[in-house]
């Protein structure tokens, strides 16, 4: 009851979105609070998660890594069903069905992906690329404390998907289960970005890299990795002969 | 008159021979050409390279540049700043973006280039068969895949690369938004200044990013 609630309240969110917004140019109205969360979130990521991360990488071997990586993108599994399902997508619902199946079983509940062995590939689907996927735009980009990047419509879309996940159903004194499993796989998580951390620290400006990043992953995520090809909105008129009529110094 | 014969001759040969091969080409093959070429060249000059970087970067330049469109490619980046620039900026921040972009990935090249094994995915054609998406896959030894997938187009006959998108990530847009915010807080001409003098990725290390 009090969740239905929460995602009332959330659906009000979604009436700002209406336009997709390209990824260079979107709708970013609380960018300096924005960036006063991604300052704290970054600060938070370099003196806790970050070193936790290195010394998880230190102690555990990769196929255990690999393994519970794996575990949890299969928990994943029902969301990725019912959200290819809202899309009219059966097939790709019955692919997810087949994995959560087969990983749950021949792969010891999750922890080897034997179904993208059997070309099986892992699809993700959830409730934000379900609406946008329905047309609805982002709305306005979101730096959430802890969460990181999101925009309006894909913050609807996590709520949305709660009830999907396995974790949610603990109760009680399984409370504490829950919370570790989850701790345990964002630390898993960003171990496997460890790699990245350079990418990051060669922008000039992080901020708009993970806003720009992040809006381009989610735009081929609804487009099942098939977006649009971008034209970059050149005028076909000027897409030539760049040098050949300089404009005048505006200064 | 012989001699002008066959001067004629030899001419027409050659122009048929520059004309026949880049329409033969099909984006795909046009890029995996540059690729082996330059895979070829760091396997066999490794310990050249590694001694002496200019070098490699001037190998880079001739065999990977002519590949790339770099006047469109900056004014791509530049976007709405390219109307006001004049024919010098445009010039000046064209050759600066792509040195910066030529050391920034040729380093990456020298490391990587015997452990990366790529394969080519179907190539998507856009309008008119004017632009094209080359999809790639790049494994590492690590056994981490990585989608590369490059735009190109068609200019006069050769595909020539416009854009990268590293997992999805667009160069074009990526650098769009932050070097078009940087000119926005100080100008075009410093920003060009920075580049040239390639003090841009120490100084985004201090500032940290947001300001």
């Amino acid at each position: 009851m009090r969740y239905a609630g929460i995602s009332l309240t959330l659906a009000a969110l979604l009436v700002s979105g209406c336009a997709h917004h390209p990824a260079d140019n979107p709708s970013d109205p609380l960018e300096p609070v924005n960036r006063v969360v991604f300052k704290i979130n970054e600060t938070a990521d370099k003196y806790a998660l970050r070193p936790i991360a290195k010394g998880y990488v230190y102690i555990t071997p990769a196929p255990i890594r690999t393994g519970i990586g794996n575990f949890f993108d299969n928990l994943d599994e029902p969301r990725n069903i019912i959200n290819a399902l809202l899309q009219g997508k059966p097939l790709q619902a019955s692919k997810n069905l087949g994995r959560l199946v087969l990983n749950s079983t021949a792969g010891l509940v999750g922890f080897i992906d034997v179904a993208s062995e059997v070309g099986l590939a892992r699809h993700e689907e959830g409730f934000g690329q379900t609406l946008g996927y329905w047309g609805v735009g982002e709305g306005w980009y979101l730096m959430l404390p802890l969460l990181g990047p999101s925009t309006n419509r894909d913050l609807v879309g996590f709520v949305v998907d709660i009830p999907t996940k396995p974790l949610w159903y603990l109760s009680g004194s399984e409370d504490v289960y829950a919370l570790s499993a989850t701790g345990i796989n964002l630390v898993n998580t960003r171990a496997n970005y460890l790699s990245a951390d350079s990418i990051l620290e060669q922008q000039f400006d992080r901020y708009l890299f993970v806003r720009t990043a992040y809006l381009q992953q989610r735009w081929n995520l609804i487009h099942d990795g098939n977006p649009p090809l971008d034209d970059f909105e050149l005028p076909d008129d000027e897409s030539d002969a760049p040098a050949a009529a300089p404009a005048p110094a505006k200064k | 008159m012989l001699k002008k014969f066959l001067t004629l001759i030899l001419g027409f040969g050659l122009a048929a021979q520059v004309a026949a091969a880049p329409a033969a080409a099909t984006p795909d093959t046009a890029l995996k050409g540059t690729t082996e070429q330059l895979q070829k060249l760091i396997q066999t000059n490794y310990k050249a390279y590694r001694a002496d970087l200019p070098k490699f970067y001037q190998a880079v330049d001739e065999v990977v540049v002519p590949r790339f469109d770099v006047p469109y490619i900056a004014q791509l980046v530049l976007a709405s700043n390219y109307k006001a620039a004049t024919a010098e900026q445009r010039s000046r921040f064209a050759a600066a973006f792509k040195n910066m972009m030529v050391r920034a990935y040729a380093n990456a090249m020298l490391d990587n280039y015997n452990s990366i094994q790529i394969d080519w995915l179907p190539v998507r054609l856009g309008e008119n068969d004017k632009t094209a998406l080359v999809n790639t896959t790049m494994k590492s030894d690590s056994g981490k895949a990585y989608a590369i997938g490059f735009r190109v187009r068609n200019v006069d006959n050769d595909w020539k690369v416009f854009d990268i998108a590293v997992e999805n990530i667009s160069l074009i847009t990526n650098f769009r938004t932050q070097l078009n915010a940087e000119i926005k807080k100080n100008g075009l001409d410093s920003v060009i200044e920075r580049m040239e003098k390639g003090d841009f990725l120490e100084a985004a290390k201090k500032n940290g990013g947001a300001s």
